[in-house]
């Protein structure tokens, strides 16, 4: 843990204007080359931790920072350092798969790329050489997550953000996924996850955070787990008295 | 950033179903449009042609003048009727110059707004439904496509979740905005340039001087402004509603309100309002008092003539010095009158008009009429010409009669000028650009402004939003 953090979140709450607490003072950092799990049930404050790094949502208080910058603070800066999966990798269904990852490599910076880069990229992560220029509406929703983590690959951004990204996927296309997240994590990517599936969780974390009613209410590393049922103790926790704010 | 953001909209709009339609619309109804305003023009040019050759012909010294009745001026049609159609089926197109017919006014019958008497009855539908030329194109079709493109150019993306993917990078708020205004502005244009440019080939190219002293050009050109200003408008609106609303569905039904808001209901409902707040006799009433003056002062002659007659200084001469005298009178009194109701009718029309620029619709319709020289500077500038030639027909014809008969047959006797000099012809011109600009000025700055406010609010609605 003596290494810069990519991510971090230092007392991070926000409250909605309807007065909803959807985060209490989280605290987390993550590591280059890092897979940071978060768990949780609906509503816990997973979506919105992700959402305040992406800047969709300006904090109630605290900071969170990419890289070491304060996303309230610089957010165009902060941006240059991070790519994002969301959990229905929704992309311009008229365009070819090679023309949204164009489209989205030159928002990412990267002015210069060639279409055999394109197809690369696209092969790395499993999409079949015939779906490069097929439209994305034809596509299924696997194929949408695969071409979503390769603009994610082609950005070379060193934080990774994921909402949900193996939600309805079938557990071949789940596995894939995974697959290509570690060889991200090998990169030295620092990798944050939300996600309710904590099989996979366990399979490719290097911590996992509980977060319940808005606060990370418990953090484990993987070593840790090797001796605890993180079933167990997840439900454990879902179980227990709701927090009082 | 801005071109990356610009290119992709650019093919996206340019490579979705709509811009065909729109094109495909737009090469269809605009030369169709040009056509038939060619059409109209060239049979309204006929009868002008015609009317004047007859009058022309029967009237070329001042003898004929004499002989067939009053002189009158006939109003040329307006080539650019094509852009718009304005006032020029209500316009008046004879002057008739009396000496002494109704007093006051000269060119009286130019107050009636009466349907020109070679209107065949068909084109009554016109009047139903409004001509197809520019101004209809471009405020009813043009603006509709606007909504069309724009509706679901942010809610759509919300909706899609592709604006995430474009927020989660480092691309500044303004630049997608300014992109996706700029990308649809042009996926517009081009359909309705491109068409503009053939129907202007096709059936308008040999009409116009488009340059030289005469040129059209500038007037075309300030009329495609104006429309390039209109669509501006509704894509700024179209971008303000769609950054406010999360899905395209009640950005769509939002939109189709305020498009039958501004241009269907603010405008008729600023005539309503003016009148409200401004209420001025009807022409009818107006018309009706004036009638009733007119007897009034019969009768007062009438008494008089009798007073002379049992004064017994009963004579022709006395009869005629009192007819005079009443005559210059009820002159003077209908003219004033005819002053004050002017005066009336044109402060209600500055507060309709007024009223009427809340609508950006508005603030294209009337400008454009004036710059295609069938809107109201066109009418003053016809009254000015019929008393110009009043003017004219006062001192080479009029004055030179030695005793006008008022009553028991009429005519014009002792006529002590040259029979066999040349008739006073009607001379009409063009109105200057500097007079239309001068016009149309506070229309074309609110058109900008209407502009740079909706874009405004659109992009500070669009940094505002939420895009969790």
């Amino acid at each position: 843990m003596n290494q810069k953090a990519i991510l971090k979140a230092s007392d991070l709450s926000k409250r909605y204007e309807d007065g909803v607490l959807a985060l209490d003072n989280l605290n987390l950092e993550v590591q280059p080359g890092e897979v940071y799990c978060l768990l949780g049930a609906n509503g816990a404050g997973k979506t919105t931790t992700i959402n305040l790094f992406l800047n969709f949502i300006p904090p109630t208080t605290g900071t969170c920072y990419i890289n070491g910058i304060d996303v309230n603070r610089d957010p165009l800066e902060a941006k240059k350092y991070v790519s994002f999966v969301s959990e229905n990798v929704m992309l311009y269904g008229n365009f070819t798969a090679r023309q949204n990852l164009d489209f989205f490599a030159k928002l990412g910076g990267k002015l210069n790329l060639t279409k055999e880069d394109y197809y690369q990229v696209m092969r790395r992560v499993s999409l079949q050489d015939n779906a490069f220029e097929q439209r994305v509406k034809t596509f299924s929703k696997g194929m949408r997550q695969k071409l979503g983590i390769s603009i994610a690959i082609i950005k070379n951004s060193p934080a990774v953000l994921l909402d949900e990204p193996t939600a309805g996927l079938d557990p071949k296309a789940a596995a894939e996924f995974l697959e290509i997240l570690g060889e991200l994590k090998k990169e030295g990517k620092a990798i944050l996850m939300s996600t309710h599936d904590i099989f996979r969780a366990k399979e490719i974390g290097d911590r996992i955070g509980i977060m319940k009613e808005g606060r990370l209410v418990l953090e484990r590393t993987r070593e840790e787990l090797q001796f605890e049922d993180l079933v167990k103790v997840y439900i454990n926790y879902m179980k227990s008295e709701p927090i009082i704010v | 950033m801005f071109r990356t953001i610009f290119y992709k909209e650019i093919l996206e709009n340019l490579t979705s179903r709509r811009f065909f339609i729109v094109l495909f619309l737009c090469l269809i109804i605009i030369p169709l449009g040009t056509y038939v305003s060619t059409r109209d023009f060239q049979y309204r040019l006929d009868s002008y042609q015609e009317s004047l050759r007859q009058y022309e012909n029967s009237r070329k010294v001042l003898e004929d003048l004499i002989d067939k009745g009053e002189p009158e001026g006939f109003r040329a049609p307006s080539p650019l009727s094509f852009l718009s159609l304005g006032l020029e089926i209500v316009m008046p197109n004879v002057a008739q110059t009396p000496r002494k017919g109704r007093p006051g006014l000269v060119d009286k019958k130019l107050d009636k707004m009466n349907l020109n008497s070679d209107q065949p009855l068909d084109n009554l539908y016109e009047f139903y439904h409004g001509p197809l030329d520019l101004v209809f194109i471009i405020s009813v079709i043009m603006t509709f496509f606007c909504i069309l493109f724009t509706y679901g150019a942010i809610a759509g993306e919300k909706e899609q979740g592709t604006l995430k993917y474009i927020l989660c990078n480092s691309v500044p708020r303004y630049c997608i905005i300014l992109a996706k205004m700029c990308s649809i502005f042009l996926a517009l244009i081009i359909p309705f340039l491109t068409a503009m440019i053939l129907s202007f080939l096709l059936f308008q190219g040999k009409r116009f001087a488009l340059f030289g002293p005469n040129s059209t050009l500038p007037y075309i050109l300030l009329g495609v402004l104006f429309s390039l200003l209109l669509i501006g408008v509704f894509i700024n609106l179209g971008l303000l509603i769609s950054s406010l609303t999360k899905q395209a569905a009640s950005s769509i039904i939002i939109l189709l309100f305020c498009w039958i808001l501004l241009y269907g209901i603010i405008p008729r409902l600023s005539v309503v309002l003016s009148k409200i707040v401004y209420p001025i006799k009807s022409q009818q009433l107006i018309n009706l008092e004036k009638n009733q003056i007119r007897l009034d002062n019969e009768k007062d002659v009438e008494i008089e003539i009798n007073r002379l007659i049992i004064a017994g200084k009963n004579s022709s001469i006395n009869q005629q010095a009192i007819r005079d005298e009443y005559w210059a009178k009820l002159e003077s009194q209908i003219q004033n009158m005819d002053r004050d109701i002017e005066k009336k009718q044109n402060t209600q029309l500055m507060i309709t008009t007024n009223l009427a620029r809340l609508s950006p619709v508005s603030c294209f319709i009337r400008p454009m009429s004036e710059i295609s020289h069938t809107g109201w500077l066109r009418y003053q500038q016809f009254r000015e010409e019929a008393a110009r030639f009043r003017k004219i027909l006062n001192e080479q014809f009029y004055s030179k009669f030695e005793v006008f008969e008022e009553k028991g047959g009429g005519g014009y006797t002792n006529f002590k000028g040259d029979d066999n000099a040349p008739a006073p012809r009607f001379t009409t011109s063009q109105i200057s650009f500097n007079d239309i600009m001068r016009n149309i000025f506070p229309d074309l700055v609110l058109l900008v402004i209407y502009n740079l406010i909706l874009f405004s609010a659109a992009f500070v609605g669009f940094l505002k939003y939420d895009a969790r």
